[in-house]
């Protein structure tokens, strides 16, 4: 045995000392790693290679700064984001109810708190059976999960996108401000993104192989992963579950004109018979009305919020039954508007703001390229383009009429963004092939490497 | 470095120096990482005062080791209001509201308890039953017809504060009537339609309180019993107001139940 091993030997176990979960997820991202070197092409895996070490390098940076700036004299521990105290707390007092350790009786109501159900607390709990409390260990869980459903997304859609898009998509992926503040984060955003890339994964590959079992299996674990999603957080299940399964709709039926001919027909003749019952215009406007009670509470919240509505409707929460059909308008014309242009740079004051300007550059930016992306996605990969699509509309438009809180908004943009980035970079791509003498990007830099 | 027969520098069997770096280089790596970043755990010495009576407004100097301004103290399993930090080695608790007795003194960290001063301290106050129990008249109010059907006599239910309803007897559901204090004294009756008030006689087990004037009190969720208040019931099927009509008397001690 050389020193070098036994010296790797010693450094493990002392940092096993330190942070199970260090060790732990260190395998993680050595796998991941290993897989994207299996790349064939030279060059492609070099940029990979780079782009991730870089990516997994400055993510363990964060995380080890904020053990190092954090005052443990007077805090247990530190976190990004307050929502993160309370969901790594109370996933330790569930371990240690698990584990028969006495805790406060306040910890014990609070531990089982039915007022705020989401079923993140409970992988966390169950890290912290195994690896011991580790308020810290689980930021790294989150950067490994995030990192390897970035690389899951990569190759997905890199043989249908091409190389210059596809590395530019995981790029934004990776590096996007935002993006980068969540994926470190012991938060929902993740866990769902990781299963959100694992659905769309799973759906195209099965799409892409010719085996009828594979299909059917591959049906079983995206309905498993979509109530997954919905056990994290609501709207989960209608983003994966009916939004991919929409995307797979509109994939099958827009490939055959005949038969979308033939839908859209029906369609026709169908709705202004099923519209006019009282039955759907009631489910019709009990769901708007929901959604305006979201955005009613989010303006409500403290914070920095937007308002659709005169500021009279925002004294008393509407009843379902008060709310008009111009309102009902307003909300979801509004709500798309707002979720397109929020926070509006000429709006921006304070300093936090003002350092979000930036990045709500890039997104105007991204909106841009959508329209291009989508078309040439189409072309290339119609399903692929379909699932990507329908789940990015279910997704906006989610979030577009429910939203009212500044931060919330930018913070539940991030479930549209995994799908966003990857059009946008096709669409740059083919935006500057398109340019006069103009080459794909990175075609240049990425001489050598396949397309 | 290592030769054929497996020894080191050809001196040392290859499995003992492994087990010698161990102990030299691993365990002290180690024990120093382990002492560098594990916080050293609490330990509590003493309370004082040792004894209070009851009262408001007061509290208590925990001492101790490793304390933290996160912490917090619990007396037996009433947590107290704040914990007020001086240092690592003192706080300062303000008292909850406790009956008289002897209590523990237990110290919490953000995640489980950490030290305990096992009947440490002792609250002195006037004598009185923790409970009474009252047999009460009235009529479960502004019900609809699937409630009053679900509704037996023998069924528990519970309220506020620890109280505990048993249902002694059911009567006939009447037409549902809301009775509104508008004075001192003074009620006017509202009719409810399409609701029923059923008549009932319920025996309620009520923690007993000392009231600002003094006297002992039953009462829940801030309603002291007395003619004419509703008090709020967990039921089968929901929340009930019941509202009484009468206090009869103490009832007798509820049958133990199997």
């Amino acid at each position: 045995m050389t020193p070098r091993v036994l010296a790797a030997g010693v450094t493990i176990g002392v940092l096993y000392t330190l942070s199970p979960l260090l060790v732990v997820t260190g395998l993680g991202f050595a796998l991941v790693l290993r897989w994207v070197a299996r790349t064939p092409d030279e060059g492609e895996r070099r940029w990979l290679v780079t782009m991730l070490v870089l990516a997994i390098g400055l993510r363990l940076l964060v995380i080890g700064a904020l053990f190092l700036l954090t005052d443990h004299e007077t805090t247990p521990f530190g976190t990004f984001f307050g929502d993160e105290d309370y969901f790594i707390r109370r996933s330790i007092w569930l371990r240690n109810l698990a584990l028969g350790i006495p805790i406060s009786l306040a910890d014990t109501f609070y531990a089982y708190d039915p007022s705020i159900q989401t079923s993140i607390v409970w992988p966390l709990a169950v890290l912290h059976v195994l690896f011991g409390p580790s308020p810290y260990g689980v930021h790294l869980v989150s950067v490994l999960l995030y990192v390897a459903g970035a690389v899951v997304l990569y190759r997905t859609v890199r043989p249908s996108f091409g190389l210059p898009a596809s590395l530019g998509g995981l790029a934004l992926l990776l590096f996007l401000p935002s993006l980068f503040a969540w994926s470190v984060s012991v938060l929902k955003e993740p866990v769902f993104f990781a299963l959100m890339a694992a659905v769309v994964a799973i759906t195209v590959s099965a799409a892409r192989h010719p085996s009828w079992a594979l299909r059917v299996a591959a049906v079983l674990v995206v309905g498993l992963a979509a109530w997954g999603a919905q056990s994290l957080r609501d709207g989960g299940l209608v983003i994966a579950g009916v939004g991919t399964g929409a995307g797979v709709l509109a994939a099958v039926i827009l490939q055959r004109p005949r038969l979308a001919a033939v839908l859209v027909a029906a369609l026709l003749v169908a709705a202004p018979i099923v519209l006019t019952r009282g039955a759907v215009q009631d489910r019709i406007v009990a769901g708007v009305a929901r959604a305006a009670e979201k955005h009613w509470n989010h303006v409500n919240t403290p914070g920095l919020s937007y308002r659709l509505f005169e500021p009279a409707f925002y004294e008393t929460l509407p009843a379902p039954g008060d709310l008009t059909f111009g309102e009902g308008v307003t909300l979801v014309a509004g709500g798309l508007a707002a979720y397109v242009v929020m926070p509006a740079p000429w709006a921006m004051e304070s300093r936090s703001a003002l350092a979000f300007l930036p990045e709500q550059i890039v997104w105007y930016g991204l909106l841009f390229l959508l329209p291009i992306g989508l078309w040439e996605g189409w072309r290339r990969d119609p399903f692929l383009t379909a699932v990507l699509g329908v789940q990015l509309v279910v997704a906006v438009a989610l979030v577009a009429v429910t939203s009212g809180n500044m931060g919330t908004l930018v913070r539940h943009r991030a479930i549209a963004l995994p799908a966003l980035v990857w059009f946008a970079s096709l669409g740059l791509t083919v935006a500057l092939a398109r340019l006069p003498g103009g080459d794909p990007i990175g075609g240049t830099a990425l001489r050598g490497a396949g397309r | 470095m290592i030769d054929a027969q497996g020894r080191v520098f050809g001196r040392w069997n290859l499995v003992d120096a492994l087990l010698v770096g161990l102990l030299l280089v691993a365990l002290p790596a180690g024990f120093a990482a382990a002492r560098l970043f594990r916080d050293p755990p609490p330990v509590l010495h003493s309370v004082s005062p040792g004894a209070m009576s009851q009262g408001t407004g007061q509290q208590v100097e925990i001492r101790g080791e490793h304390l933290r301004p996160y912490m917090r103290v619990s007396f037996g399993p009433v947590q107290g209001p704040a914990f007020l930090y001086y240092g690592p080695g003192q706080a300062f608790v303000p008292l909850p509201a406790l009956e008289p007795g002897t209590y523990d003194i237990v110290l919490y960290d953000y995640m489980r308890e950490v030290a305990r001063l096992p009947q440490s301290f002792t609250v002195t106050g006037p004598a009185r039953p923790p409970t009474v129990r009252l047999e009460v008249t009235g009529a479960f109010a502004g019900i609809s017809r699937e409630m009053a059907g679900a509704l037996t006599g023998g069924q528990l239910m519970n309220a506020a504060d620890g109280l505990i309803s048993e249902t002694l007897s059911i009567g006939v559901a009447q037409p549902g009537v809301a009775r509104v204090r508008i004075a001192e004294g003074r009620t006017v009756e509202a009719p409810m339609d399409g609701l029923f008030d059923l008549p009932a006689t319920l025996a309620l087990t009520c923690p007993t309180s000392v009231a600002a004037d003094g006297y002992l009190r039953c009462a829940t969720g801030g309603v002291v019993l007395a003619p004419d208040v509703h008090v709020v019931l967990q039921g089968p099927a929901g929340r009930l107001a019941f509202r009484v009509d009468r206090l009869v008397d103490a009832a007798p001690a509820a049958e133990p139940r199997p």
